[in-house]
């Protein structure tokens, strides 16, 4: 393959001609491709990964420029390659490239395959934001689907500095395992995090116990479905769930009460629980937590013959955008979620403005709309059918008599919990941990709160920084934060210059994970996250 | 940038390209029209030399904004010492010799050694700063390329270049600037000032850069991921497979991803009438470690041995110094970390009992001397990889079978047959096979009558477009591309 440079071709009649042809056939086609990625308009949203793609970096911040040219240059290229016209087709057809150097003779049972996590690299590449931003990237399509046009964002997370800083909270996920075979493929996420984790989420569940000493406080801890579904011969691929959420349980104060979502999603297994093709869990997997939840809460709850159910046909969720795996798409799946029927219930939302850096900038004032959002087949949004954001706090009132007020602290996991419980209590609020700009202590006094839960996936009860989080909640004063624009801006640019020279290079730079403080985390970030293009204050507030 | 960046192919080189054929014209009609005909043949290349080095420079300052001016200033220093050194046979010369390759010297040294060697000197007790410095891309390339020009003129090998600009254009070039084949000025003096790409120079250059770019993009850089994936997240009990399928992997990856490079450098060089050496020799296929030595990197390997190891006394005088010296610079020049330094010794210590042993049995089946050669390399890799101890110490453990999973994990099973194709096909390339298939190919084409040269040149160009169309659409997304090479 080498040392043929003289010999390429031996000389012989026509040589001079036909190289002449070869000249005028690949540059004919390579004219053509130079012409469409130059002159085409270029793509701005991938549908496929469910995230806005990178922009050009501001030509007129000059001193910015001057202060680092290589970042801008670096994110020019960056800003070219990821915004080529007919991204997604082309990012389809790479996966099918992949997809044919697999040997395919396994039977559906013996399939399994591992995708490392992507190392972030660059604003340009995916991977480096959460699967969690992709998802509720709403495309267009369905806006006007949405029974409640309600609040719409490109919901990205804010990453405190301080959770990025400390380096046990957060590191990059380990990847993705794709099992079964034709329309069973199942994607699942890989956790990494031993029974020993999880103390910042413990003292948060104490604290809260101590600190509301009339209310019931519940942890639930909402495992992924790889607990369930992981074949027994690709248990190393993941760590146990099991252990770490038990261990949790065993070292809660007594004044915690532990909902054990683990057994009971055990129990129903065999149904589908959880998504075969997004992160989440389907709103049946919700509907058996809130079960025993309210179990535990010794609340009243009805079977599912008091819902009505909803299906969003031909849905392919976030796993496919984030295993970069073609299987996934040909195995699109059901999207079911539940209504209740015979009760009345009113949403009530506020919600947040989040600026470039994904500091929340505005809240919005208090407004009426859906629960559950409307999704039309083929959306590979669904999973936002709960609540539709993120970025909000709602308060449902319902029809149900009692005077218990129910208040669940989640994240993403949690959306599909509250829908179950109207049956439950008089008022479900629902929190989402990385956005709420009051003081806790005082929105459970006001609000009567009589219960809280604090819902988060294995991930969220992993970190520390997600559970800190909430536990600031309990001081905060209130009010919109500052908002700065330049607080992350030293810090991206160090891990941007280190990345730009270690890429591939080595390796244990960028994914190196030691297990006793790995906490794989899905919902959370990695450092180049800042720079992740989401078109801020994307939030339209209707009321506004 | 970097070659297999979409960035380069879809806006460097069409533009390059252009303005590179527009000026060659201007050039011809400049000839042309020139009135006398000294002028006319003094500086045939002068607008096209032009674009050539302003590129060159773009190219450098779009990765290194900053540091493109330490490489204008290592070219002025070795334009003067060129010239001064030139024809001096007595003690001037030398100190002039001295004076460029001290300079070029201290600025690798600043720039790539002093926070390895500051960390020494803190390790045994001393309170220096970090100098945090970040490495300049492609510095020991030009850096070796500058020192090349400084010792082919002190040797009369070459002319000392007049003009500042020419110098820079060999030094810069942007084919091979950021990693290699280190280019001496021999081989190019004369094509800087005057060269020639016809019509199967273009198709030949063209044909090469699209298997280089198809090295990089569909092998290495899956071949890469495989080995971040094994190697590259915790490896406390890892199974002996794991450990050596990652480091196949990433034997796979590193020979693809800088042959890769070469013949991109080599296929652009071509195309622009520049004869670069070869690089790249079927490394994988060696019987030696010797022989290893002289198919990888060639050109480094040439320039130690013509630079250093002759020098020295060669195999004349205290070989087994000589030896060491080289292979410790070799592994130097790879990176300031412990490892480097240690692989090298290591090929040291290899080559230098080879000499007694192995280059002399000549009873040792050929087979043997294949899985031999192939092991050390993997080790060597093994080396390589890990600029971390104690990772390199767990890598070692679970690849000599010390770690008590056996078998197959699903994990290295999922690598294996998930990308079964690619590492059959990857495994087939690292030998001579494509050579073979096209010299047949070749053969069998050309006694079509009248039509064999199209041929062949028909097949490359479907093999082109296909490789091109493969590459355009993993490049999206890609998320780990730069060139392993470029960090030396």
């Amino acid at each position: 393959m080498d040392n043929n440079t003289e010999n390429d071709i031996p000389k012989g009649k026509g040589k001079h001609g036909a190289s002449v042809m070869y000249i005028l056939i690949v540059g004919v086609f390579f004219a053509i491709l130079t012409t469409v990625f130059l002159f085409f308009p270029r793509s701005e949203y991938s549908e496929l990964e469910k995230r806005d793609l990178a922009e050009f970096p501001d030509i007129n911040d000059i001193e910015t420029i001057k202060k680092d040219p290589a970042k801008f240059t670096s994110e020019v290229s960056s800003w070219f390659s990821d915004t080529e016209p007919y991204r997604d087709e082309l990012m389809t057809m790479s996966m099918k490239i992949r997809g044919a150097m697999k040997a395919d003779y396994r039977s559906d049972e013996e399939t399994i395959s591992f995708r490392p996590a992507e190392t972030p690299v660059n604003p340009a590449s995916e991977g480096n934001e959460k699967v969690e931003d992709k998802v509720k990237k709403q495309d267009v399509s369905d806006k006007e689907e949405m029974e409640g046009d309600a609040t719409e964002a490109s919901d990205s997370e804010e990453e405190d500095d301080e959770d990025l800083d400390d380096g046990k909270a957060k590191l990059g996920s380990s990847g993705t395992i794709i099992i079964g075979k034709g329309d069973k493929v199942r994607a699942l996420m890989a956790f990494g995090g031993t029974a020993k984790g999880g103390g910042g989420y413990i003292d948060l569940l104490n604290t809260l116990a101590n600190e509301f000493p009339n209310a019931n406080v519940y942890a639930m801890v909402a495992p992924l479905a790889t607990e369930y579904y992981l074949p027994a011969k690709a248990s190393k691929a993941s760590s146990p769930q099991k252990p770490f959420i038990y261990s949790i349980r065993d070292r809660l104060s007594p004044k915690v009460k532990f909902v054990d979502v683990y057994d009971e999603l055990l129990k129903h297994k065999k149904e589908d629980i959880y998504l075969r093709t997004d992160h989440h869990w389907a709103g049946l997997g919700g509907y058996y937590a809130a079960k025993r939840l309210a179990e535990t809460a010794g609340v009243p709850f009805k079977g599912l013959d008091a819902y009505e159910k909803h299906v969003v046909k031909n849905f392919v969720g976030s796993m496919y955008g984030y295993s970069k795996d073609i299987s996934v798409k040909k195995a699109p799946e059901d999207f079911v979620y539940y209504t209740p029927t015979q009760v009345a219930y009113d949403a009530q939302f506020v919600s947040y403005t989040l600026n470039k850096n994904f500091k929340i900038i505005r809240e919005s004032k208090p407004y009426k709309s859906a629960f559950f959002k409307k999704f039309k087949d083929g959306s590979g949004n669904a999973y936002l059918t709960f609540i539709g954001t993120d970025q909000a706090y709602v308060k449902v009132k319902t029809s149900t008599p009692g005077n218990r007020k129910l208040l669940i602290i989640k994240d993403s996991y949690g959306n599909a919990v509250p829908g179950n419980l109207f049956y439950s209590f008089n008022e479900v609020h629902v929190i989402d941990f990385r956005y709420f700009t009051h003081n806790l202590k005082e929105y459970v006094k006001n609000n009567g709160i009589t219960d809280i839960a604090v819902c988060f996936n294995v991930f969220n009860a992993y970190s520390s920084g997600s559970a800190s989080k909430v536990k600031k909640m309990l001081t905060q004063s209130g009010g919109i934060p500052a908002v700065s624009n330049t607080d992350s801006k030293p810090k991206e640019k160090k891990d941007q210059a280190k990345s730009e020279s270690v890429e591939s290079l080595s390796p244990t730079e960028n994914t190196q994970t030691t297990p006793a403080n790995e906490s794989s985390n899905q919902e959370n970030t990695q450092p180049q996250k800042e720079e992740n293009p989401v078109t801020p204050e994307k939030t339209v507030n209707p009321e506004e | 940038m970097v070659f297999s960046d979409l960035f380069f192919i879809f806006c460097f080189i069409p533009l390059f390209g252009l303005l590179y054929v527009l000026f060659g014209w201007i050039d011809k009609a400049r000839i042309h029209h020139a009135d006398n005909k000294e002028r006319r043949l003094k500086r045939p290349m002068l607008f096209r030399n032009i674009i050539l080095t302003i590129f060159s420079i773009l190219f450098y300052a779009w990765g290194e904004p900053i540091y493109v001016f330490l490489m204008l200033a290592v070219v002025i220093v070795n334009y003067f010492c060129g010239i001064l050194l030139y024809k001096k046979h007595n003690i001037i010369g030398k100190v002039w010799l001295f004076i460029g390759v001290a300079a070029d010297l201290a600025a690798l040294g600043s720039f790539k050694y002093l926070g390895f060697f500051s960390g020494i000197i803190r390790s045994i007790g001393f309170d220096v700063p970090d100098p945090q410095i970040a490495l300049p891309i492609g510095i020991s390339f030009y850096i070796f390329q500058s020192i090349s020009y400084l010792v082919d003129v002190y040797r009369e090998d070459s002319k000392p270049q007049r003009n500042y600009f020419d110098l820079l254009l060999y030094i810069s070039m942007f084919p091979q600037l950021i990693a290699g084949p280190i280019v001496r000025y021999g081989t190019v003096a004369e094509e800087i000032g005057r060269r020639r790409a016809t019509a199967d120079d273009v198709a030949d250059g063209v044909y090469r850069f699209i298997i280089g770019l198809g090295k990089k993009v569909i092998i290495a850089n899956i071949m890469g991921e495989i080995a971040t994936s094994l190697l590259g997240s915790s490896l406390d009990n890892m199974s002996a497979a794991a450990a050596w399928v990652g480091i196949i992997a990433f034997s796979i990856q590193i020979y693809f991803d800088f042959s890769g490079y070469s013949d991109m450098a080599i296929g652009i060089g071509r195309c622009v009438g520049f004869h670069f050496p070869e690089n790249f020799s079927h490394p994988y296929t060696c019987t030696s470690m010797t022989d290893f030595w002289r198919r990888w990197h060639i050109s480094l390997g040439s320039f130690f041995r013509d630079y250093v190891y002759i020098p020295m006394g060669g195999n004349r005088r205290h070989q087994a110094l000589n030896i060491m010296t080289v292979w410790f610079l070799t592994g130097m020049w790879h990176g300031a970390s412990w490892n480097f330094i240690i692989w090298g010794v290591y090929f040291g210590l290899i080559i230098m009992i080879e000499k007694y042993t192995l280059l002399r049995w000549k009873w040792m089946p050929k087979i043997g001397l294949y899985i031999y050669s192939l092991f050390l390399i993997i080790v060597g890799w093994g080396i390589f990889y890990f600029d971390d101890f104690g990772r390199m110490t767990q890598f070692f453990t679970a690849f000599f079978g010390q770690n008590e999973p056996q078998g197959l994990p699903m994990h290295v099973e999922s690598v294996l047959i998930d990308n079964l194709w690619l590492w059959v096909a990857a495994v087939i390339l690292c030998l001579p096979v494509r050579k073979q298939v096209e010299k047949i190919g070749y053969k069998m084409a050309l006694k079509i009558p009248y039509a064999g040269n199209y041929t062949v040149q028909f097949i490359h160009a479907i093999v082109s477009v296909i490789i091109l169309i493969c590459c355009v659409a993993l490049l999206v997304g890609a998320t780990n591309n730069a060139f392993i090479y470029t960090r030396f």
